[in-house]
């Protein structure tokens, strides 16, 4: 990889803008994160994070700020920390015993990682859906009403009913699945497995919601009902989707951000980054020289 | 020659075309160009000129010691003189013996009569060719068979395949023996019961709440009769195996969860290897720790609440054997419960659900029908188990559900009924057949229904 990127330095157009760079291994990073990572008004806002694995050091001083009711896709060649960096934005790297995250993570101003934060609470706030379907081994209804249940969000049968409804409804699922609640949900096709997932995600009504690659499983067809699915969310949810496809990306984010090796090197409106990337990394990603 | 010189011999020899027949292959390669031009490895053509020396001989020297006795004594009391042909099975056989004692010596040839002298003579002859015979045979056969594997050697003779269908025959025959043995067992018992239905009828034994086998030896005496009435035995059994499940299920599933959920990585490697050994330790070191420790305890501890407790009681045995139960019980839930993908916990999580939540309504849901399965297993394990209760368990047939009383369970009355010299024709040894067959099938049906019940979990995740 060092000397595709040193060809990459080599074959630079000339004309972009040439931002203070350190060399790490080889390989020319920014100092600072390219372009917009930050806003004036966010959601979550991330600074300094440092994501360890035991002595291994996953993630790189990262400073990145999500908006309300934004999509940011997240891109970059594999293991580049994107997965490890939203699962330690609603602390599921707590069950990863040697993991280790400094810095300062806030959801509206609250700090994630303070003791006075209960996991458990922050996670029922910044809802996750996985990159491959997992239905638990329970009827579509009880998938679905298993978070509501869980937190007491319907006292009486109706109400859970109307919140299983309501959030299939949003997922795209309802039509497919509503003479059948009652069958397991390990038994639909992967894609609707996956809007399973986000139905069941989005039935405790989360404030944000990370997707880990969640059509890296699917065919064609599914992927693009979720994609459709990820911009109507995108009116009441704010989404952090991981992605290993620029075209979807392309299609569903507003902003991106390009990590490489644990580094965030740009964050962007996604329409600048697809077509007038400002670091040489990213446009050698996105025009595939490597990934 | 003798039968293990024999099968030296045929060792050495299958060694020697193994040799011949690589060593062939080999240099039928050379010219050609390298040992890739021959159709196998050189293994191959040494190990199928192996077997064709060895593979023959040995199934007819196999099929000699099977059916040498059989034809030697048909040939003698064929020879012997139309008075002395034998009229039963019994005589047959009585008969049989004293030739072979005259032939070894141990009968006086002078008191005999002079054809079963003659008789003797013709068996140690017959023995003698016939063993000469065999040994014959069996070495043209081997070296027949190596002739054979080093001639037939050649590039394109497929001797890999050849060699492959042989070792998988031998394969096939390994596994048919754990199962004919089985079989073999099941139709003994089979048999001995039936033959017990045939003294004691069928619903007496299956309904009768009296057990009592001893029998008097004459007629006229108390108890000439015996009684054979299994059902205390099977609610002893039933007892002393709940008492069992009721220490073992609980304890040993929550051990499992917190091994599986709860345990650091450290804990957990020097925690399971513990609770392990507590399976290999020999069960009758448990059943006198029932009995000299646990059974007095319970009955002082009964007495001390004004209980009247039997220095026998179920309870005891129970107890114990439930510990012995644990390690079997959590060992395989926490595998069941290890076996539920990380994804499923991942995602409760991700929904906001503590641990103990994930681990009520996800993971124990989940694991439930392998959970389920292993609780089956260890049931039957109750209920097979004899060592312990043989030890701590009483041998008074009572009808009680009162776990302070002494029961007697079907293995401790099998034990009992087959102990010291016994006459295999009476319905009390009899009896222990028929008590071996229902636990074999007790046992059958549960195993069946576990191993269903975890295959059919085991499907749901691969």
């Amino acid at each position: 990889m060092n000397k595709m990127v040193t060809d990459i330095a080599v074959e630079m157009p000339t004309g972009l803008v040439q931002p203070e760079q350190e060399n790490i291994d080889g390989i020319e990073y920014p100092k600072q994160t390219i372009g917009t990572p930050l806003l004036e008004s966010s959601k979550m806002s991330m600074r300094n994070v440092d994501v360890f694995y035991g002595d291994k050091q996953a993630i790189f001083n990262v400073n990145v700020d999500i908006g309300q009711h934004e999509v940011i896709a997240m891109i970059g060649p594999s293991g580049c920390g994107k997965s490890t960096f939203i699962r330690s934005i609603n602390r599921m790297n707590d069950t990863v015993e040697s993991c280790k995250v400094t810095g300062q993570l806030t959801l509206d101003g609250e700090d994630i990682y303070s003791t006075k934060m209960d996991p458990v609470a922050l996670r029922a706030r910044v809802g996750m859906v996985f990159q491959k379907p997992n239905p638990f081994p329970k009827s579509i209804y009880d998938n679905v009403a298993y978070g509501p249940r869980l937190h007491g969000l319907a006292s009486r049968r109706a109400e859970l009913d109307e919140i299983v409804e309501t959030s299939l409804t949003r997922a795209g699922l309802w039509a497919e699945v509503k003479d059948r609640l009652d069958q397991p949900g390990t038994g639909l096709s992967g894609g609707q497995q996956q809007r399973l997932c986000i139905a069941r995600a989005i039935a405790i009504s989360p404030e944000v919601i990370l997707m880990d690659e969640p059509c890296s499983a699917l065919d064609p067809i599914a992927t693009a009902k979720i994609e459709e699915l990820i911009a109507e969310l995108s009116q009441n949810y704010t989404i952090a989707i991981v992605t290993h496809s620029m075209q979807q990306a392309a299609r569903v984010s507003h902003r991106t951000a390009y990590f490489h090796l644990g580094r965030l090197v740009e964050v962007n409106e996604t329409e600048k980054v697809f077509t007038a990337p400002e670091h040489q990394l990213t446009e050698a990603y996105i025009t595939g020289r490597f990934g | 020659m003798q039968t293990a010189n024999l099968l030296i011999v045929l060792l050495i020899l299958s060694a020697v075309a193994y040799y011949m027949a690589r060593g062939r292959s080999v240099a039928q390669a050379q010219p050609l160009g390298g040992i890739r031009h021959l159709h196998s490895l050189p293994f191959f053509y040494g190990m199928r000129a192996a077997i064709w020396c060895a593979l023959p001989s040995l199934l007819l020297l196999a099929a000699w010691l099977l059916f040498d006795e059989p034809i030697i004594s048909s040939l003698l009391i064929g020879g012997l003189p139309e008075n002395l042909q034998p009229n039963s099975a019994a005589e047959h056989n009585l008969l049989l013996n004293s030739i072979e004692n005259i032939a070894s010596g141990a009968l006086s040839a002078e008191t005999s009569a002079p054809a079963l002298v003659a008789a003797a003579e013709s068996l140690r002859d017959l023995r003698s060719s016939g063993t000469n015979l065999v040994t014959a045979a069996v070495l043209s056969l081997s070296v027949l068979g190596m002739g054979w594997g080093w001639v037939k050697v050649s590039p394109i003779l497929r001797a890999r395949q050849q060699v492959e269908r042989v070792f998988r025959g031998i394969l096939l025959s390994c596994a048919c023996v754990a199962i004919f043995t089985t079989l073999g067992i099941l139709l003994s018992v089979l048999f001995e019961s039936f033959r017990f239905f045939q003294a004691v009828p069928a619903t007496e034994f299956l309904i009768g709440t009296e057990w009592s086998p001893q029998m008097a030896i004459r007629s006229d005496q108390v108890g000439s009769s015996g009684s054979f009435g299994a059902i205390p035995l099977f609610v002893g059994t039933l007892l002393i195996s709940f008492i069992a499940m009721v220490v073992a299920v609980p304890v040993g599933l929550m051990s499992a969860i917190y091994l599986a959920e709860y345990a650091s990585p450290r804990l957990r490697g020097i925690a399971k290897p513990t609770l392990e050994v507590l399976a290999g330790i020999p069960t009758v070191v448990y059943g006198f720790f029932a009995a000299l420790t646990v059974a007095p305890f319970i009955r002082q501890t009964g007495e001390g609440f004004g209980l009247q407790v039997s220095s026998e009681s179920a309870l005891a045995a129970g107890l114990v054997m439930g510990v012995m139960i644990i390690p079997f019980i959590s060992s395989l839930a926490d595998d069941v419960i290890n076996a539920v993908p990380q994804s499923l916990r991942d995602g409760s999580l991700g929904l906001g659900a503590t641990r103990s939540e994930t681990i009520k309504k996800v993971i124990f849901p989940a694991a439930l029908p392998g959970i389920v399965g292993g609780v089956l297993l260890a049931v039957s394990r109750a209920i097979g188990e004899t060592m312990i209760v043989v030890m701590a368990a009483g041998l008074a047939a009572k009808l009680t559900a009162n776990p302070l009383d002494t029961v007697t369970t079907v293995t401790v009355q099998i034990v009992t009924l087959l102990v010291g010299d016994q006459e295999f024709d009476s319905p009390k040894t009899l009896a222990a057949f028929a008590l071996g067959l229902m636990l074999f099938v007790v046992t059958l049906v549960l195993n069946f229904v576990a191993l269903r019940v975890v295959k059919k979990y085991r499907e749901q995740y691969d």
